[in-house]
C-alpha cells in the first residue's frame, strides 16, 4: 500500500497510532519465503484487542515457525473506517500494511457477543463476501475461535470453521491441512476432512431443522462430519507455548501491562459463569515456570507492571511461595506485581502486604448477590462475615475505596435482594467508620458496579429466561432508591445492551440474516455506548421476521434441543441440569478442590481431575 | 553520585503517530529494556525520571529531539548509555547523541521547522511571502478558558525561507512557543486551503540562535 497516501490519511483522524503498526517486537517476515499468511482479527479497537492475552499467545506461537506469517488486525474506529471507505483503503494488517483479502487465513478471537457486527463489517471493508458460501476458493480461509465459539451458531452462515476450546495445538494442525491443499485447494474437500480434526467444528456439514414452535428439531451432520464435536485442551500447562515477549505498544492500551497467566479454568462453579464451566478442568503452571515466564516477559518489554492472570487468582495453589520468588527481583526492578480476580473468601493480611509493596491500586470484590439465599442460588459461596473481614482488613491497610461488583436479574431475585446490595454497601461504610484506629480527615468510598444477568450456554442457567428491558430497569431503580448515603456510588450497565448480548448469547444460526441486516444499517462496535442502537436493531429483526424475545426471555424445557447442543466442553448436560434443580433449592455445590461433583470435564484426563485433591 | 545525561534523537516515520504523552511512557519502558542505572524518583509511585526539552505535536517528525535523565552511578560511561540506547531504540528513533547538558531546558528559545508542501506552486509560494510580510499576523486563539483572544503571531516569527519545495521557519519556541500549524491555518483562514504537508522540527536554539546543547 501507499505508505504516504495512508499516513496522510492517518493524521486526519483521532488516535492514529492505533493503525500505525511498527511497534517493538511486532514480527516482520519476509513474504516470499513463508507459505501461509495468517491474519489474526481483533473485532474491537486496537487499544482493546491488545489488551487480550490470547492473541499475544497464538501470535508468538504462530510466528516462531518459519513457514506462517502471522500479522494483527483490528477494527478500525468509526472515523477510519469512513476515511478507509472514501479512497477505497481496504482493510490491512500491521505488519505488512498488505490487504487480508490476499491472506490465505483470516482467525477472529470472539470474546464477547456485542463483537459480531464487527467481524461482518471488518469482511466487507476487507472486500471480502461476507457468507462462506460465496467465497468459493479455499483462500482466504476464514476461521474464528474464542469463548463464544461454544455457541459460535449466529455466526454460522459467515465463518468456514470454528475451533473449540483451547488453540495452541488445533489451529497448527488446522494451518497444516491448508498447507497440504494450497491456496488452489478444493475448499469443501478441505472443510470436509478439517472437520475430523478433533476440535474443529465446520458449521456447513450441518443441517438444522426446526419445530412448529420455532424450537430446533433435529441438528444432523453430513459427509461423515462427527455427530459430536469436542473442545481442545492443554494438558500440560508447563509446556505450552508461552510468549517470551509481547509486542509493547506505542499508544496506551486498555490493559498497559505485562500479563503472566498462572492457570486455566476456575474450581468454583458459579453458576452464572461461563468461563467456570467451558475452560474447565483447572490446570495449573508451576510456580518456576511462571517466575522464569514472568521475569522474560518484564525484561523483554520494559513493562513496569506485571498482572498474574487467570480466573480467580487467589485460588492458585501455590500463590505464597509464587509472590515470594516474584517479589525476589520484581522489587529489585522496581515492577509492581498486579492480581486482579481476588475472592474475599480467602484473601489474606500477607497476601494484602505483598501486593502492597511497590503500588497501590484499588481493590474489587465480587460478591455477585446482595443477600446470602442469593448467593447460595448462583453457588458463589462466599459469606457476608468473609466479605465484612476482607473489607476491614482492607481498610486497615490504608484503602479507604473498594469496589464490588453486583449482577441483576440472577433467577430468583426478588426485591430483597436488591435491597440486599444497597444494605451490604451500607455494612461496609458502617465497618470503615467503627475502625478504632481509621485515618484521620479520610472518607471512605464504596463503588458498586450491576450489570444484568445474561443467562449463558453451558451454564446450569442456560434454560432460565432474562428479564425484559423494562424489568431491568425497574429493578435498577430499586437498588438506586434503597442507597440512603453518598459514600455509596452505584453504576449500571446500559441495559439494551445487555438485551442484545442475551439474544446473541443464546441463538441459533437464523439470526445469521439480522446481523448481516443489521451491519447494512450500520452497527457497528455494538459493545460501545456511543455506537449502540437498539431501533436500528429492532428494524433489523422486524426484517428478517425474527423475534429477539424468542432467544433472549424465553425459559427452555430441559429436554429442548439447544442450538450448541452437538458441541461437547466436557461439562455435561446432565450436570447442568441438576445443578438448576439445586440452585432452586438454593443449596450450594463444594468446588473442585474439596470434592468431585462429577460434572464430566474429567473427560479430558488433565489438571485437577487426575491430580490429587 | 547522580550525573544528568541529555540525549538527542532523532524521531521519524511511524513515531510521528505517538504522542507527547505516549512517547513519555514508550522511552520510560524502552530505557528499562537497557542496563542503563536511570534514577528513579522516591515517592510512593517511583518511577524513572525522564523530562523532554519540548514537546513535539502529534504527526511532526523531528531531526533534534532532546531527553534527559539521571543515572545513579557516573562512572557509567556516556558512550556505553549511546551503545545501550541504539541497542533497544526501535528503527525510527535514531540517537545522534548523548552528553552532558550544557543548557538548562529553560534556556530554549527557537526551533526551526521544515514544512514540506506536496505542491508548491508560484502562485502560492507568492502569498505565502506575502502573507509572512504583513506588519501583524492577528489570529483568534482560544485561551485555556475557552475564551476567544486575539494574538498577533508576526513577533513569533524569527526568520522564515521559502525554498523550492518548502518553508524553513524559525519560530519561538519553549516560553511564547508558535506552533507552526497555528501558523498555517492563519494563512487558511485569510486565503485558502494549503495541500498536504509534511512538519519536520530540524533544529532548536537558545537565545543567541546556537544550537541548543
Amino acid at each position: 500500500m501507499d505508505t504516504n497516501r495512508l499516513e496522510k490519511l492517518m493524521l486526519s483522524v483521532q488516535k492514529p497510532g492505533r493503525y500505525s503498526g511498527g511497534e517493538i517486537n511486532s514480527v516482520i517476515k519476509d513474504k516470499s519465503k513463508v507459505d501461509v499468511r495468517f491474519a489474526f482479527c481483533f473485532p474491537d479497537t486496537y487499544e482493546i484487542g491488545m489488551s487480550h492475552l490470547g492473541m499475544k499467545i497464538l501470535y508468538s506461537q504462530f510466528n516462531a515457525r518459519d513457514d506462517i506469517w502471522c500479522e494483527r488486525v483490528f477494527a478500525p474506529w468509526v472515523d477510519f473506517e469512513e476515511v478507509m471507505r472514501q479512497n477505497d483503503i481496504p482493510l490491512f494488517a500491521l505488519e505488512s500494511r498488505d490487504s487480508i483479502k490476499d491472506f490465505d487465513i483470516i482467525g477472529f478471537t470472539l470474546q464477547y457477543e456485542l463483537s459480531y457486527t464487527n467481524v461482518l463489517n471488518m469482511l466487507d471493508l476487507a472486500g471480502i463476501p461476507l457468507k462462506s458460501a460465496d467465497r468459493k476458493g479455499l483462500a482466504p480461509l476464514v476461521v474464528a475461535g474464542g469463548p463464544c465459539a461454544c455457541n459460535p451458531e449466529p455466526l454460522a452462515d459467515f465463518i468456514d470453521l470454528f475451533f473449540l476450546g483451547e488453540g495452541e495445538e488445533v489451529d497448527l494442525e488446522v494451518i497444516d491441512l491448508y498447507k497440504k491443499y494450497g491456496k488452489n485447494g478444493d475448499k469443501q474437500a478441505f472443510l470436509r476432512e478439517a472437520a475430523q480434526i478433533p476440535g474443529v467444528y465446520v458449521p456447513s456439514l450441518y443441517d438444522i431443522e426446526y419445530n412448529d414452535d420455532k424450537t430446533i428439531k433435529a441438528i444432523t451432520p453430513k459427509d461423515n462430519a462427527p455427530k459430536v464435536i469436542q473442545k481442545r485442551i492443554i494438558r500440560d500447562m508447563n509446556s505450552v507455548h508461552y510468549p517470551d515477549k509481547f509486542v509493547v505498544p506505542y499508544i496506551e492500551i486498555v490493559h498497559d501491562r505485562a500479563v503472566q497467566e498462572i492457570f486455566r479454568g476456575c474450581i468454583r462453579g458459579c453458576r452464572f459463569c461461563q468461563a467456570g464451566f467451558i475452560y474447565r478442568p483447572v490446570r495449573e503452571k508451576s510456580p518456576d515456570v511462571i517466575n522464569k515466564q514472568a521475569k522474560a516477559i518484564c525484561d523483554n518489554t520494559g513493562y513496569d507492571e506485571i498482572s498474574l492472570s487467570s480466573l480467580s487468582t487467589s485460588d492458585y495453589s501455590q500463590l505464597e511461595p509464587l509472590l515470594n520468588d516474584m517479589l525476589d527481583w520484581s522489587q529489585k526492578d522496581n515492577v509492581s506485581l498486579s492480581l486482579p480476580s481476588l475472592r474475599v473468601d480467602n484473601f489474606s493480611k500477607e497476601l494484602l502486604d505483598k501486593i502492597n509493596h511497590v503500588r497501590k491500586s484499588g481493590l474489587t470484590f465480587a460478591p455477585e448477590a446482595g443477600t446470602q439465599r442469593l448467593r447460595d442460588v448462583i453457588n458463589k459461596n462466599v459469606t457476608e462475615e468473609e466479605i465484612m473481614r476482607t473489607c476491614r482488613m482492607a481498610f486497615e491497610g490504608g484503602y479507604t475505596s473498594v469496589k464490588l461488583y453486583f449482577m441483576l436479574g440472577l433467577p430468583t431475585e426478588t426485591d430483597e435482594d436488591l435491597k440486599g446490595i444497597a444494605e451490604l454497601g451500607q455494612k461496609i461504610v458502617n465497618e470503615f467508620y467503627a475502625m478504632p484506629n481509621k485515618p484521620k480527615g479520610k472518607s471512605v468510598n464504596v463503588s458498586i458496579s450491576v450489570s444484568t444477568f445474561v443467562p449463558k450456554p453451558f451454564t446450569p442457567f442456560e434454560f432460565e429466561p432474562q428479564i425484559d428491558i423494562e424489568e431491568m430497569r425497574r429493578r435498577q431503580s430499586v437498588i438506586r432508591d434503597s442507597v440512603t448515603t453518598r459514600k455509596v456510588s452505584v453504576s449500571w450497565h446500559e441495559s439494551k445492551v445487555s438485551f442484545l448480548e442475551g439474544v446473541f448469547a443464546r441463538g441459533d444460526r437464523r439470526l445469521g440474516s439480522v446481523i448481516e441486516t443489521a451491519v447494512k444499517k450500520g452497527c457497528r462496535f455494538d459493545g460501545w455506548d456511543e455506537c449502540f442502537h437498539l431501533d436500528k436493531w429492532i428494524e433489523a429483526f422486524n426484517e428478517c421476521g425474527i423475534e429477539p424475545e424468542f432467544f433472549a426471555n424465553r425459559k427452555r424445557e430441559f429436554d429442548e434441543i439447544l442450538p450448541w447442543d452437538h458441541l461437547d466442553y466436557g461439562v455435561s448436560k446432565t450436570f447442568l441440569i441438576n445443578e438448576n434443580k439445586t440452585a432452586y433449592a438454593a443449596i450450594t455445590t463444594p468446588n473442585c478442590k474439596e470434592r468431585c461433583s462429577n460434572c464430566g470435564a474429567a473427560c479430558f484426563k488433565g489438571g485437577i481431575c487426575v491430580e490429587k485433591r | 553520585m547522580l550525573k544528568n545525561v541529555r540525549v538527542f534523537y532523532k524521531k521519524k516515520s511511524q513515531l510521528k503517530f505517538v504522542s507527547h504523552l505516549d512517547m513519555n511512557r514508550f522511552m520510560t519502558r524502552t530505557i528499562r529494556r537497557t542496563n542503563i542505572p536511570v534514577w528513579y524518583t522516591e515517592g510512593f509511585n517511583c518511577h524513572a525520571y525522564i523530562t523532554f526539552a519540548l514537546p513535539l505535536s502529534l504527526g511532526f517528525e523531528s531531526d533534534y529531539e532532546i531527553m534527559d535523565f539521571k543515572v545513579t552511578d557516573d562512572n557509567y560511561s556516556l558512550e556505553n548509555i549511546k551503545s545501550e540506547l541504539i541497542r533497544v531504540m526501535p528503527e525510527f528513533i535514531e540517537i545522534i547523541d548523548v552528553s552532558e547538558p550544557v543548557l538548562k531546558t529553560g534556556k530554549i528559545a527557537y526551533a526551526e521547522f521544515s514544512i514540506a508542501f506536496e505542491e508548491f506552486s508560484d502562485d502560492i509560494k507568492k502569498d505565502i511571502n506575502a502573507f509572512f510580510s504583513k506588519e501583524n499576523i492577528v489570529c483568534i486563539k482560544k485561551n485555556k478558558k475557552g475564551v476567544d483572544k486575539t494574538v498577533d503571531l508576526k513577533p513569533k516569527i524569527k526568520n522564515y525561507i521559502i525554498d523550492d519545495d518548502k518553508i524553513i521557519l524559525t519560530l519561538n519556541a519553549g516560553n511564547d512557543n508558535l506552533n507552526p500549524t497555528l501558523l498555517l491555518s492563519a494563512f487558511e483562514d485569510e486565503f485558502y486551503a494549503l495541500p498536504f504537508c509534511a512538519i519536520t522540527r530540524t533544529k532548536i536554539f537558545d537565545e543567541q540562535l546556537n544550537l541548543f546543547k
